[in-house]
């Protein structure tokens, strides 16, 4: 057992932030964090920021120390975390790890990104999109002409191809997401959309069009952990962390035995789902990794939430959405809440455990919710598992 | 001794002369391609350069509508997976009419001159029939 729960959550509304740099997205994340867990900044004993490339979007390196510091917790050791959009799923793992290794009591965890144009950096969609990039092959995809929705349409051609999957099964997904979103304060994009608008939008790389893709944002988000035993003392609602897992897969598609499924995400599932005693049926609401539509049908499949090449049935059937059988991104998801790339893991955390609490806009009935965060082209898997214990 | 590392500039360098190689596992015999020095079937460290044939199939592939700036001239452009009938498999440029690109198309290996280099890409096989 873990012994780790979650007394805190915070995040910045996703979006644009123009007037803000990294740091200080961060800083408002985690004072949003320490507040809700009622702790002060000296009860912080170590912090883990997932950020994926400060360097490309504001020439920022040495990220760990400069969230430290404006968030006045130095000399507390703060390290940052890279697993490119898993960068805080892992941040948060590493907490995870440093709890329950009996190092430290208190823990602060969370991620930051930022896309847009800032106040000390311009960037635009070409910009961004060179800096996504980044997360893929280098060598071997990059310099072929491949983009990053190029990598998740390589997986979502193979998935037509072998299963059947359709177009509109994708553009559902959207239109899903969209609507979850449309009431999420904090969400990048509230606007539902139509599934003839999510059909027909300009296409990006076939088969996957704009709606298909989900946008570049800025935002921070921040999780306090805590010895499980402790938890009472600040808290009535506890959450305990009852699974945390994170597996690698090659960075190259090409070298995969599979384009229609993630190892990493699989094998992270089955090793997340030993340790926290359940089967993937116990899970009540799921957050998953959907950066493009047909990750999110890909996660169904590899966290058993239907058998492989039924993702297509899964959301056809209406089971993902709120009031069916495993809601699926109540938030919005990445699609609509906005993908903030070092933010993403650890604001699923603070959907998961605003549902556990009965605090979501998005209410659903909810003991078990599990997170998927995916890095790259899925090079990196993390997932954890939350239960709300009382 | 190889006379070439198994390094990323070993595979660009025979690119270059017009060669798609890999290197072939003295242990257990698995065609590493892109080359590593490392087998990722087994581990062994053991290795020989391997001369691919250049024939394959297209296993996956996408049509970029939005590219990254050096490949912007060729856009819209197919980028594909492509399974050697040796086993491996690497993403390349597809030369192909957009409308009739298609999983399990025969292709052959090619190159394209573009912006002072030389780029790995397959094109068509016609068929022999």
């Amino acid at each position: 057992m873990l012994n780790v729960a979650v007394i805190g959550v915070g995040m910045t509304k996703f979006g644009r932030h123009e007037n803000k740099t990294i740091r200080e997205l961060w800083v408002e994340a985690a004072i949003k964090a320490i507040e809700d867990a009622k702790i002060s900044l000296k009860d912080i004993q170590a912090a883990f920021i997932g950020c994926f490339s400060s360097e490309w979007w504001e020439h920022q390196g040495h990220l760990g120390s400069i969230c430290a510091d404006w968030l006045s917790i130095c000399p507390t050791s703060a390290v940052r975390v890279e697993n490119a959009c898993a960068s805080s799923g892992a941040a948060l793992r590493c907490g995870v790890l440093a709890i329950a290794s009996g190092l430290y009591d208190i823990v602060l965890v969370g991620g930051v990104e930022k896309m847009y144009s800032g106040p000390r950096k311009l960037s635009d969609t070409a910009y961004a999109t060179e800096g996504l990039a980044l997360a893929s092959d280098e060598a071997y995809e990059q310099a072929q002409g491949l983009t990053f929705p190029g990598l998740y349409a390589l997986m979502a051609t193979a998935h037509m191809h072998k299963y059947g999957t359709k177009k509109e099964h994708l553009s559902k997904i959207a239109v899903k997401n969209h609507k979850n979103a449309a009431k999420n304060p904090l969400a990048h994009f509230q606007k539902e959309i139509t599934l003839e608008e999510a059909m027909n939008a300009r296409m990006i790389a076939y088969p996957l069009n704009l709606y298909d893709c989900c946008p570049f944002s800025d935002g921070a988000s921040a999780a306090i952990l805590c010895k499980a035993d402790l938890a009472r003392r600040f808290t009535d609602t506890i959450i305990h962390i009852i699974a945390s897992t994170q597996a690698s897969d090659t960075i190259a598609l090409h070298n995969r035995e599979s384009y229609v499924s993630l190892r990493s995400a699989r094998v992270a599932a089955q090793e997340a789902y030993k340790m926290a005693k359940i089967e993937s049926k116990d899970i009540d609401i799921a957050e998953v990794h959907d950066c493009f539509t047909i990750a999110e049908l890909i996660a169904y499949e590899d966290l058993g939430f239907c058998k492989p090449g039924e993702g297509g049935k899964l959301i056809d059937e209406g089971e993902t959405e709120i009031g069916g059988r495993i809601p699926v991104n109540t938030d919005g998801g990445l699609k609509a809440k906005g993908h903030p790339v070092g933010a993403t893991g650890v604001a699923m955390i603070y959907e998961i455990v605003k549902q556990l609490r009965g605090e979501a806009i998005n209410q659903v009935k909810a003991e078990i919710g599990l997170a998927h965060n995916v890095g790259g082209s899925g090079g990196t898997c993390t997932i954890h598992i939350l239960k709300r214990v009382s | 001794m190889q006379e070439r590392d198994a390094s990323i500039q070993s595979f660009y360098e025979f690119i270059k002369e017009g060669k798609l190689m890999g290197t072939k596992c003295l242990k257990c015999g698995y065609i590493n391609l892109p080359p590593r020095p490392i087998c990722q079937a087994c581990g062994s460290k053991d290795w020989e350069w391997f001369q691919f044939s250049g024939k394959g199939k297209l296993e996956t592939y996408t049509i970029i509508h939005v590219p990254p700036a050096k490949f912007k001239d060729l856009a819209p452009y197919i980028v594909g997976i492509v399974k050697l009938i040796e086993g491996s498999s690497i993403t390349a440029i597809i030369k192909s009419k957009l409308d009739e690109v298609k999983i399990g198309l025969d292709l052959i290996v090619d190159y394209m001159e573009y912006k002072g280099e030389k780029l790995l890409c397959f094109k068509v096989e016609e068929s022999q029939s």
